[in-house]
């Protein structure tokens, strides 16, 4: 074996070891792999040449024009979190659901579902739904397994269904491994990938995950019924007996006219990621603003300006855009007013939320939550380029392709290897550093690159379902009750890790299901 | 060392502040571009940079309260039974011999682009795009030397953070 080996090996076990030992992740990740290389460079087996791109590769992803888009969502996210729109939702949809066997188990997938599409914050929907549905669920006699298990997996579908920070992250990675991959084929002119690209592609496994999770409800709710029950609506906390067509209205047509406009207007591949976020993210903002109980009608009328000078603007876009050089026409007027009232009532809302709301708060702290992502995906670079250092893509990409059965065979390697480093690190880790160093060989053979990202995507995603470091189970542990205990959330998650792992199969057997609507979109 | 503690907490805040502001201002500014595109197809070419800049001051300014106020992602399946004098033990020795070094030699790095910068009084590599590249430069190296020395700060105090444990009573 040669030293490099050895290093390599090494480095492997000084990480898990460090990880394992409760450091930050960022310390180990960025100071194990440093001081290997360091300690390479005394005994002449390491050049410290390869560290001199490490401030280039970290400046190249600061100013990626894609992952601008990061700190929007995560914006837009923890503003709808506050604004108690999910916690309605939640309670509209049990109040509409529950009475029938296993309702309350399907509103908690549909609603979370819809969260996931709209805010995807993992953290506050196993947190809003650990409240509010399990209390409901435990009340109604639902088996605390069922319940607990429900809750853990319908929570952690914002990581597939788009917009999600996962899929961006990875759109990055994946472009990068697919082009160096053709590369290496031969290929010179790869079309890049886009997270429109991953979006769509994410879109059908992400609905075939809720009718799985749906199904299976369905099929408990025959084979055990006393799991399930019926819930009166008055064993919902927080809701009357009263569900008006009204408060159905009310509570879910505003976080669907989001979606729709943050997810329409990028899979129509009108706009930007970007764009659509800051979209998403002034919307919120809006719903945040009507919220609040003690504005003046002035002001709400001002935000309800706002919605309808969108829509104005909306429906002049669909006739197409005008020159801010051209004639003087009805339209131009027209669009100038709206777009003025527009930007003035979101001054105001930004203005009444900062004086009276915590939306610089709210804004400081997505900025650390993007800094400690960054922290994290800097010592992954690290560690990307002293692995390369020592030779091990090589000893990867040569792994991979000796390995019985070609392709299948290497993608299924690089898939179970996922799905244990799920067990102990986190997704973003495990993006970018799995995805740069077995990537390219896999691109290489031809393997579809939407089709791989959304593979490793379905099976990041586990990596929140599963213990010891599942951080949905985390999330559920910390807001449910003593007598739910930690060994029954963990068991209760057994069966959606099955069925994750059937939807994996699925995907990974008709590769249609990824690629088939990123085609028609695209092509 | 509490009035030092105080200034360190003002300087890690502020620079977070600093880039919360960021995020309102990338957020204003994206929805104006977005109209000022769709609806009167005016387009400029310097937004893009303006947003990447804002982006780049967004996320990097709040790193050093990320380790100032220990927000750090860990795995704590071990960790959480530890008591506070071991978890202060492990964490000042992942400050000393960790952190400061690695970011102390990721600054080292980044001098030499940082100054090569300057020098050319780089701008954004975009057709027509936003002066003051080097700027962002400064900004990088600035980063990781100041982690490096909040880290070698920090692993000089007997207790780095405080702890949230119900058996650190006997600690003072």
């Amino acid at each position: 074996m040669s030293v490099h080996a050895v290093m390599l090996i090494i480095l492997v076990i000084c990480l898990l070891g460090g990880i394992l030992s409760g450091l930050p992740i960022s310390f180990v990740l960025i100071a194990v792999p440093f001081s290997i290389a360091v300690i390479g460079a005394l005994f002449d087996v390491f050049d410290m040449a390869f560290l001199a791109a490490f401030p280039s590769r970290v400046f190249g992803i600061l100013t990626n024009p894609v992952i601008i888009s990061v700190p929007l969502f995560v914006l837009m996210g923890s503003l709808l979190e506050r604004s108690d729109i999910a916690k309605k939702m939640m309670l509209t949809g049990g109040a509409l659901f529950g009475k029938r066997r296993g309702g309350m188990a399907y509103a908690v997938i549909i609603v979370g579902a819809l969260l996931a599409a709209s805010t995807g914050v993992i953290a506050a929907t196993v947190f809003m739904m650990g409240m509010i549905a399990l209390p409901a669920m435990m009340k109604g006699n639902y088996s605390n397994r069922l319940s607990a298990g429900v809750i853990c997996a319908s929570g952690s579908l914002g990581q597939i269904i788009p917009p999600s920070i996962l899929l961006i992250l990875l759109t990055d990675q994946v472009s990068t491994a697919y082009q160096n991959g053709r590369r290496a084929a031969g290929e010179w002119a790869a079309d890049p990938v886009s997270v429109g690209d991953l979006f769509a592609g994410a879109m059908l496994p992400g609905l075939l995950l809720v009718g799985l999770y749906l199904l299976y409800i369905f099929i408990v709710s025959f084979l055990r019924p006393e799991s399930c029950p019926p819930i009166k609506v008055s064993q919902i906390e927080g809701i009357g007996d009263k569900l008006t067509f009204k408060n159905v209205v009310q509570s879910l047509l505003a976080p669907l006219m989001l979606i729709v406009l943050v997810l329409g207007s990028i899979l129509a591949g009108v706009a930007t990621p970007t764009e659509s976020a800051a979209l998403g993210a002034g919307g919120a903002l809006l719903l945040v603003g009507l919220n609040r109980q003690e504005i003046s009608k002035w002001v709400r009328g001002s935000y309800i300006a706002v919605g309808v000078s969108a829509l104005v603007l909306l429906l002049l876009r669909l006739t197409g855009a005008m020159q801010i050089s051209g004639d003087i026409t009805l339209k131009l007027i027209v669009a100038s007013v709206a777009s003025l009232v527009l930007i003035c009532g979101l001054l105001t809302v930004m203005y009444q939320e900062l004086r009276y709301g915590d939306l610089f708060l709210v804004a400081k702290t997505t900025a650390t939550m993007v800094a400690s992502i960054f922290m994290i995906v800097i010592g992954a670079f690290m560690l990307s380029l002293v692995f390369r250092g020592l030779g091990g893509d090589e000893i990867v990409a040569e792994i991979l392709t000796s390995l019985p059965g070609g392709a299948p065979t290497a993608l299924f390697a690089v898939m179970v290897v996922v799905f244990f480093l799920g067990f102990i690190l986190e997704y973003i880790e495990i993006i970018f550093i799995v995805v740069p160093i077995a990537g390219p060989p896999l691109m290489a053979t031809g393997i579809d690159p939407v089709w791989f990202a959304i593979l490793i995507s379905l099976n990041l995603q586990m990596s929140f379902m599963t213990p010891p470091f599942g951080y949905s189970l985390f999330y559920l542990r910390s807001v449910a009750p003593p007598d739910l205990t930690t060994l029954d959330i963990y068991k209760s998650i057994i069966p959606f890790v099955i069925i994750q792992l059937i939807a994996l199969g699925l995907v990974a057997a008709i590769p249609e299901i990824a690629t088939w609507l990123p085609g028609v979109i695209y092509k | 060392m509490t009035e030092q503690k105080g200034v360190l907490s003002r300087i890690t805040n502020g620079a977070a502040s600093v880039a919360g502001t960021a995020i309102i201002a990338l957020l204003v500014i994206q929805i104006i571009i977005v109209i000022l595109r769709y609806i009167f197809s005016y387009g400029i070419s310097w937004a893009l940079d303006l947003l990447v800049y804002l982006f780049l001051v967004a996320s990097l300014l709040p790193l050093p309260l990320v380790i100032w106020e220990n927000h750090n992602v860990r795995v704590d399946i071990f960790y959480q039974s530890y008591r506070p004098p071991k978890k202060s033990l492990l964490d000042r020795f992942g400050l000393a011999f960790l952190l400061f070094p690695s970011t102390g030699y990721a600054a080292y790095i980044s001098w030499g682009p940082m100054l090569n910068s300057w020098r050319l009084l780089e701008s954004s590599p975009t057709l027509d795009g936003l002066p003051g590249y080097f700027l962002l430069k400064t900004i990088l190296f600035t980063s990781f030397a100041s982690l490096s020395l909040l880290s070698l700060v920090l692993a000089m105090k007997r207790r780095p953070w405080a702890y949230p444990d119900k058996c650190d009573e006997e600690s003072s």
